[in-house]
């Protein structure tokens, strides 16, 4: 089934006359991502009719996933699969959560702002709700949770970046004043990735409860879960199904047959090299929407060759991007500029040029770290990313243009996060990308932190991720945050060739809203928010 | 009966020592795994400390020998622990698994055993037949696909191309018998497609083994049927090589159809292992290795036990030298 909007129309017969690669690259100098043309084809982009309905309630959604196993566990410490975080984005709530624009909307807090600079934050909670088990939120909870994640017995993700906050005090039941070590303009984002608990004296005291429109009904890890509205939900613009249920459909073909013949209403991750199929068949549409998902090559700055910026440049310069995205993603991406900062972000850098592939640059890059030739070692694996070999083979015959001898070093998948990354001086990995430009930058680039994966440390670059934080003023941190991007796509220790689209495919008959580009299946709130027709 | 009692008590005492060295194996073999359980499960987000942390919560800090011996006195007791990577009982999550693998495995037998029995007899008495060449062309056919491409093409045709069952087998505790049959029909026809030709072949070969015996020219002289002579002379006869083959299919059901689980996305007990050893959850993996084992052996013994019953000679073994 095919939905256009006037939108995509436009875009497709704008389409009619070029290649697909000018195309790809027309899109991108004009700072649209091919994403948003992604309506050609037969998908339905972000803004499809089923966004004008009016949402209306009831039924009982079933979704397939990617993701789920029976590992899975409720603890907050450990969400680091989707199947869980499903739970946690539909069952809990945040202080706040972003937008389609990535825009932040007040949630469990009913507003905040810096009091005099970014190292204090006020925040004024919302009165009256309660979790699903009576127990009325206030400051405690919010408190207890951060506590949660940021002790030294903690096992969780946000535990490093949390750890800035230095003091938290409520001084009403619905009033906190965070104190940070180190001023922060972009802590409330930080907010909107923290799913609120349940709290009794300090400690979360049942995982399953929250004060989201949805009750975990049953929980069966890498079996099944189910959700059900709850009766006394507090927000009035979200939650429509009755009802809800997830199961992990690990085999693509297996979700996609699952799809098609109407046993699950929504699935993620379709096959990127067969969504065109998908998307003709009857009563199914595939939607696609910009995210911040990306594929990245970090060389390790500190170790030779990498530690000569001109082997980094050539090694940037020899790989066909374009190509890449086509062969791929089948379209379903965009090119990355070898910074992190996609479109998607408020302070994407529209005015870095795009590098492309170039093998003479990369040879005159060559010549001048004082090299005839190069024979670097890539490590890469199937299974972290679909296509990571595919990519790394076809980046290995442009760079040979180039007069780089690139050797493919193909690891098995188990382990690859505990024995490859961080340990390969040249390997593939991927980050999904977060809510902010700092948060981003702090976690893959800053010096020293512990998933900077080319172990790269710029003076100028750490200096104005620092002072960044620190600047509430919108144009002066722009500037910052440009200069930042430029730093690591000239002189940074990754090579960054895509940005992945998010793909969702759901039947006909199931309508939603704008698309939240935070993280894939509308920013895991599909529950929530979307609705049968 | 004496006998018998006598291999079962040997079996049995065998059986225990084959498991002790099974759990050993499987731990050690677990162990030598690059990463453990906490850094595989933390993944790309794992940063050294909250790896110190979840290692030091786990118990993984403690030497592996220490670790060993602790899990098998709780095993004696009776008590399979918990998953490392979800905290949950073992037994709850592994009864569940093995429930389902039971259920399909003798779903598929009860489909695909006396079909192979049948087919077996039937192509032994019409041998060399239009009708014996084409069951053991389409059989073989069938045995020499992979799995998961007949399981492909079964969904292809009965799911998406004229929509009878469920393209998936997405079943839980709740679901009731009849809804559960129905869901599990086309992996059960994926088996029988898979198992039919190993069982079907070897009673052919064993009963038109027997046919050239004596005994069995004497049954055509008495002038009684072609049926006949197979089913009621022949077929007694051929029971042990039958039972054998038979027993070893059962095996396969139990703990060989991982790929069909996963296709069909049913929970069984062989998906559960495998997610178990990627996430290096070793208490799971060993009780579900064990339950593996104990399959292997309790089916091997019940094929000795049925050939010794089914044999006169053996059961009642002559006194005389």
């Amino acid at each position: 089934m095919t939905k256009k909007s006037e939108h995509s129309g436009k875009l497709a017969k704008h389409h009619a006359g070029i290649t697909r690669r000018e195309f790809t690259r027309r899109t991108a100098a004009l700072g649209v991502s091919t994403a948003f043309a992604g309506t050609v084809g037969g998908v339905a982009g972000m803004f499809s009719e089923s966004a004008k309905a009016s949402p209306k309630s009831g039924g009982h959604l079933r979704l397939g996933m990617a993701q789920g196993n029976t590992s899975d566990t409720l603890d907050p410490a450990l969400m680091v699969t989707e199947a869980t975080n499903l739970i946690n984005y539909n069952c809990k709530n945040f202080l706040a959560d972003t937008d389609h624009n990535g825009a932040l909307v007040p949630e469990l807090a009913e507003s905040w702002e810096a009091d005099g600079s970014p190292l204090r934050w006020v925040y004024n909670l919302r009165k009256g709700i309660s979790f699903h088990d009576g127990k009325s939120f206030s400051a405690e909870d919010v408190i207890g949770t951060i506590n949660y994640h940021i002790s030294d017995e903690s096992k969780s993700a946000l535990r490093s970046i949390l750890k800035n906050i230095k003091e938290m005090k409520a001084d009403s039941p619905h009033r906190i004043i965070f104190t940070l070590a180190e001023p922060n303009a972009h802590f409330p984002f930080l907010m909107s990735s923290l799913p609120i608990d349940s709290i009794k004296d300090g400690k979360p005291y049942d995982f399953r409860n929250g004060t989201g429109s949805y009750v975990l009904k049953e929980f069966e890890p890498g079996i099944r879960t189910i959700f059900e509205r709850d009766p006394n939900k507090w927000e009035d613009h979200v939650g429509f199904f009755d009802s809800a249920e997830s199961v992990p459909l690990i085999d693509t073909a297996s979700r996609q047959n699952a799809l098609v013949t109407g046993e699950v209403d929504l699935i993620n991750r379709p096959d990127r090299k067969t969504w065109k199929r998908l998307a003709s068949a009857k009563g199914v549409v595939v939607v696609q929407y910009p995210g911040r998902l990306h594929r990245t090559w970090p060389m390790h700055v500190d170790t030779a060759p990498y530690d000569n910026n001109d082997v980094r440049l050539a090694l940037k310069y020899a790989v066909d991007r374009d190509e890449l995205n086509d062969k791929i993603l089948s379209g379903t991406g965009s090119v990355g500029n070898d910074h992190p900062i996609s479109p998607a972000y408020a302070y994407f850098n529209s005015e870095l040029p795009q590098r492309t592939y170039d093998p003479d640059k990369a040879k005159f890059h060559l010549k001048k770290a004082g090299m005839e030739s190069l024979t670097v070692t890539l490590s890469t694996s199937e299974g972290i990313w679909p296509g990571a070999v595919d990519a790394a083979t076809l980046y290995s015959e442009s760079a040979a243009k180039a007069g780089i001898d690139l050797k493919i070093n193909k690891v098995p998948n188990d382990g690859y996060w505990a024995n490859i990354w961080l340990k390969h001086p040249f390997c593939a990995s991927y980050w999904s990308g977060r809510p902010t430009e700092d948060w981003m930058f702090t976690s893959g680039y800053a010096a020293g932190g512990s998933w900077n994966e080319s172990r790269w440390a710029h003076p100028r670059f750490n200096e104005l991720l620092k002072a960044s934080r620190g600047e509430l003023d919108e144009n002066k941190a722009r500037e910052m945050y440009w200069e930042m991007q430029q730093l690591c796509s000239d002189e940074g220790g990754s090579v960054i060739p895509l940005f992945a689209d998010w793909l969702d495919a759901h039947s006909d008959n199931l309508a939603h809203g704008e698309l939240k580009s935070n993280r894939e299946l509308d920013g895991l709130r599909p529950i929530r928010r979307w609705w049968f027709v | 009966m004496n006998k018998l009692a006598l291999l079962l008590l040997q079996r049995v005492a065998f059986a225990i020592g084959t498991l002790f060295i099974v759990s050993l194996f499987i731990f050690l073999g677990v162990e030598l795994l690059p990463g453990d359980a906490a850094e595989v499960i933390l993944g790309k987000t794992a940063t050294p400390e909250t790896i110190a942390v979840f290692r030091r919560e786990l118990g993984l800090d403690i030497p592996v020998h220490i670790r060993y011996i602790e899990w098998l006195t709780n095993v004696f007791q009776g008590d399979f622990g918990k998953s490392l990577s979800n905290n949950q009982e073992v037994s709850h999550q592994v009864g569940i698994r093995l429930f389902n693998t039971i259920f399909l495995a003798c779903f598929a037998a009860i489909i695909s055993m006396p079909l192979a029995l049948g087919l077996g007899i039937l192509s032994a008495l019409y041998r060399n037949t239009l009708f014996d060449r084409t069951v053991n062309v389409s059989t073989l056919t069938t045995i020499s696909f992979p799995d998961f491409f007949v399981a492909y093409v079964l969904i292809l045709f009965f799911a998406i191309d004229f929509d009878i069952f469920p393209s998936v087998a997405m079943i839980h505790p709740n679901t009731e018998f009849v809804d559960r049959l129905y869901k599990t029909l086309l992996p059960a026809i994926t088996l029988t497609l898979v198992t039919v030709a190993h069982t079907m072949r070897m009673t052919r070969a064993a009963i038109i083994n027997l046919l050239a015996s004596p005994y069995i020219e004497m049954a055509r002289l008495k002038g009684l049927s072609p049926a006949r002579v197979v089913v009621k002379h022949a077929l007694p006869n051929a029971m042990a090589p039958i039972i054998n083959v038979v027993v070893i299919n059962l095996a396969y059901l139990v703990v060989g159809v991982v790929v069909v689980e996963v296709v069909f996305v049913y929970p069984g007990l062989g998906q559960l292992l495998v997610e178990s050893v990627g996430k290096r959850d070793i208490p799971v993996v060993q009780a579900a290795a064990l339950l593996f084992a104990v399959t292997y052996i309790s089916l091997n013994l019940l094929a000795d036990i049925l050939s010794i019953v089914s044999n006169p000679l053996l059961l009642h073994p002559r006194r005389s030298q």
